[in-house]
């Protein structure tokens, strides 16, 4: 059983207790997205964006849509945007090579070099292995883990007599479900206590506090990544990674 | 002490009323000069004062025109007196002027802009003459002028008086002189206007030889020498060359008797400063003949060889190939172009990259320009690298030359399968990246419309966390259950006393809808109630009277009245099931309805 049927299946069983019935909803976003590329392939980025939006605006979040989003956007020269719609896209599909690739050359054309600390190759890949799964597919593991664990333990009460190869299972499962639990709970902490932008104008003034009167402390270019701390009124407080901190008006950021 | 102050603070108080009593500014504007004759060699000192009554610390310079001669200066002097109470401010700019040329000059009238007044001199005639100039020097000195000009001049030699447009003149300059000198130095240089010129050489000190100059032996140091080239056609005229010079009048004195004095002491008499200035020079400029001038002619004159080398000449696809193109002879170096190199196709050609030599000697300027040409052949192959020509015009012969070099022929090798007989021949190198972009859209789908809401955002996911466990535990007590119903009578009993004891008393009760006969009903509802406490008790129904009932509920901790209640209720069972009649359906109901009131209670109280 691959982990792309396991989770059609999972979908498919979470969907039915939410009694959400996508079939009519799919046959016309799927419509539009159609149309849509025909217009991008076409070159009418601008027309093609617009039905993409309307797409999403209908409450669709798909990683394919995001992307082709992204790649409208990057050709209609609004690179913030589509810098937006690529970490969006890379949210909801980790893996996907194409999304990876266009979101790297999207931060290779920008402006302001990537303020991020050198890493070496093994937090590189630690911080690959931790990103690998999808939130989802963490999600499904360790509820089917969990599963197991009640199932194996249940076992050796229905049979009278124990033995060691269920000993073992129930303890790997164990195992296995903490682990999931553990980096599924770190994954959702992150999605819902981080949030990031991406400046999505030319020229930003990040300010000492929230109003335009303050003074100026520094500039960033389109399609730089921020973190958001906190937000007064229309205002954000954004972190740099090298630590410097700001005020931006929430015209001139998009959070992804 | 205070007595001296007061004194004096008074007598400058009348001094300043004095003063600005009896004058409003006056100006006076003079000029003057030393001498009114003079020759080219000796200077005149002409002298501008102003004299005014007042300070003035910001004075204009005089407008004068004094192109004719050779300037220097001006000296100022400034002078303040006091004669009879009244203060007059003089002003003296003196400058030192050499005749250009002989002849009659007039210097002015100077003017002065001052207080928006002009203020201007009377003119003066000044008479450049060797004559008149050699005789005042004899009268004055006892010295003849000519004398020293005979003696100290600059000599411009040329080595061609007419050339081509852009062959080289060379042009030098030797000062020729038997004083001693001191003070040497470059007064005015000519600007060549219509040459483009190149110092060859320039003098730092005087390095000077003996010659024979018209039977008078005399030092002779080379000052300069300079190639011209000229640029149009016509006549062209060098302005002099002008040089300064101080010339010690004890060393003059002694000249006439020896030139070469060991015993000149320049620090005896007064030294003497002198101009002396070159002849101009007029060259004539040919232009170059139309007849036989190649097309590739770029307007190189002089005389040229020509050179190529390929290093190496045996090279793999894709490796540099040096062409060295040489131009080497005398002439304008720096304004030769470039030697056509026509493409060769297959081979990438980058443009050349360029060294040039200066060579200066005796002869001329000149030197060699070298073009290194990199050849990248892309495929294997035989390559003929085709020959650079280069044409000039040479003066000497009077004729256009066109040089040529030969041809190379280029190896270019790579692929051994070739020789071994294959018939196509691959070249193969990286993935050439001509561009990038981003990678294209996503293609249309059909499972598109999903909210894309993560599970853990669902409430089915987290009621499904949920169920596991619950389904755990209630497996759990059922397991526990079965294994005790399995295991344990009295367990068993008890967990069925209540369901056993319902089912009696449902009988009864349909006993009682079907009209049956009461002693039934009575021993069914005394059956049903006995069993109860026999299961709880774990002991057989058969044995158990009306006082074990009642001893074993009290010792499970029945409540006392409920307890006397179910006795009563036997009792009445007991009596009503032997008494005879037909006992009131009333009555019956109501036992009926007690006995399930009763087992409600107990299952309660017991459980």
């Amino acid at each position: 059983m691959t982990i792309q049927s396991l989770l059609l299946a999972a979908i498919f069983f979470f969907n039915l207790f939410d009694l959400a019935s996508v079939s009519w909803a799919q046959s016309a976003a799927s419509g539009l997205f159609a149309e849509a590329n025909e217009l991008y392939r076409r070159g009418e980025y601008e027309e093609a964006r617009n039905k993409y939006l309307q797409i999403t605006a209908d409450g669709v979040r798909d990683p394919r849509l995001f992307y082709n989003l992204g790649n409208a956007s990057f050709k209609e020269s609004r690179l913030g945007d589509a810098i937006v719609w690529y970490e969006r896209a890379v949210q909801l599909d980790p893996r996907d090579d194409d999304i990876r690739a266009n979101l790297r050359f999207a931060h290779q054309v920008k402006k302001d070099r990537e303020p991020s600390i050198e890493q070496n190759a093994l937090l590189r890949a630690l911080e690959f292995a931790y990103l690998f799964p999808t939130v989802n597919e963490l999600s499904v593991s360790c509820a089917l883990f969990l599963c197991a664990v009640w199932i194996v333990a249940s076992l050796r009460w229905l049979r009278s007599r124990s033995n060691s190869w269920q000993a073992w299972t129930l303890l790997s499962c164990a195992s296995l479900s903490i682990l999931t639990s553990i980096l599924l709970a770190s994954r959702i902490y992150d999605l819902e206590e981080k949030k990031f932008a991406i400046v999505t104008v030319q020229e930003a003034m990040a300010r000492s506090g929230p109003g335009s009167g303050q003074t100026p402390v520094f500039v960033l270019h389109e399609g730089t990544k921020i973190e958001i701390d906190r937000a007064e009124g229309s205002w954000y407080l954004i972190r740099l990674p090298n630590g410097s901190a700001g005020w931006m008006s929430d015209v001139s950021i998009t959070i992804i | 002490m205070l007595n001296i102050d007061q004194f004096l603070l008074r007598a400058v108080t009348i001094n300043l009323l004095v003063i600005s009593v009896s004058v409003a500014n006056e100006i006076e504007f003079t000029a003057s000069v030393d001498r009114a004759l003079t020759s080219r060699s000796q200077p005149v000192y002409l002298t501008l004062s102003i004299i005014s009554s007042e300070s003035l610390s910001h004075m204009p310079s005089p407008d004068l025109d004094l192109s004719n001669f050779v300037v220097e200066g001006p000296s100022v002097g400034i002078r303040t007196e006091f004669v009879n109470g009244r203060v007059t401010h003089a002003r003296e700019l003196t400058y030192t002027l050499y005749g250009r040329k002989e002849g009659v000059f007039v210097i002015g009238p100077a003017k002065l802009q001052l207080g928006g007044q002009t203020y201007s001199t009377k003119p003066i005639q000044l008479v450049v003459s060797k004559e008149i100039a050699s005789n005042q020097q004899k009268n004055q000195n006892g010295r003849d002028s000519s004398v020293l000009e005979d003696n100290l001049f600059v000599r411009v030699e040329r080595d061609k008086d007419q050339v081509f447009v852009g062959e080289q003149v060379l042009l030098s300059y030797d000062l020729c002189y038997r004083y001693q000198l001191r003070d040497v130095g470059f007064k005015e240089v000519p600007s060549y206007s219509g040459f483009w010129t190149k110092d060859l050489f320039v003098a730092q000190r005087l390095d000077a030889t003996r010659q024979m100059i018209n039977g008078m032996s005399f030092h002779v140091a080379p000052l300069r020498k300079l190639a011209l080239f000229p640029a149009s056609a016509g006549k062209h005229v060098v302005d002099p060359l002008a040089i300064s010079c101080s010339i010690s009048q004890s060393g003059r004195r002694r000249s006439r008797l020896d030139a070469f004095s060991f015993f000149d002491d320049p620090f005896f008499g007064r030294s003497q400063t002198l101009i002396v200035t070159s002849d101009s020079v007029s060259i004539d400029v040919l232009p170059l003949p139309r007849d036989g001038q190649p097309t590739a002619f770029d307007g190189a004159v002089g005389s040229y060889d020509l050179s190529s080398s390929v290093q190496p000449a045996t090279v793999r696809a894709g490796d540099p190939v040096t062409l060295r193109v040489l131009i080497q002879g005398k002439g304008n170096i720096d304004a030769l172009g470039e030697p056509k190199l026509s493409d060769i196709k297959g081979v990438k050609k980058y443009d050349p990259k360029i060294q040039q030599k200066q060579n200066i000697d005796s002869n001329g300027y000149g030197g060699s320009k070298s073009l290194e040409y990199i050849l990248i052949p892309e495929a294997p192959g035989e390559f003929i690298v085709p020959e650079v020509t280069f044409s000039f015009f040479n003066p000497s012969t009077q004729r256009y030359q066109t040089l040529a070099t030969k041809s190379h022929k280029l190896l270019v090798g790579g692929v051994v399968e070739e020789e071994s007989g294959t018939t196509y021949s691959l070249s193969r190198k990286d993935i050439e990246v001509v561009g990038s972009d981003i990678r294209h859209i996503k293609p249309d789908v059909l499972d598109l419309g999903s909210d894309g809401k993560y599970f853990y955002r669902r409430f089915s996911f987290w009621l499904f966390q949920s169920i596991m466990p619950i389904a755990y535990a209630g497996l759990y007590f059922w397991n526990r259950h079965r294994r005790r119903l399995e295991g344990d009578v009295a367990y068993a009993r008890r967990r069925g006393a209540f369901a056993a004891a319902s089912q009696r008393l449902k009988h009864a009760r349909k006993m009682l809808v079907d009209g049956s006969a009461s002693g039934e009903f009575y021993a069914e509802i005394e059956r049903g109630l006995l069993g109860f406490v026999a299961d709880h008790a774990n002991r057989p129904t058969a044995g158990l009277g009306r006082k074990e009932c009642d001893r074993e509920l009290k010792s499970r901790g029945a409540d006392e009245t409920l307890t006397s209640a179910l006795m009563e209720l036997l009792e009445t069972c007991e009596v009503s099931r032997y008494a005879p009649g037909m006992a009131a359906a009333d009555q019956m109901k109501q036992i009926q309805e007690k006995a399930e009131e009763l087992l409600g209670k107990f299952q309660k109280a017991l459980s």
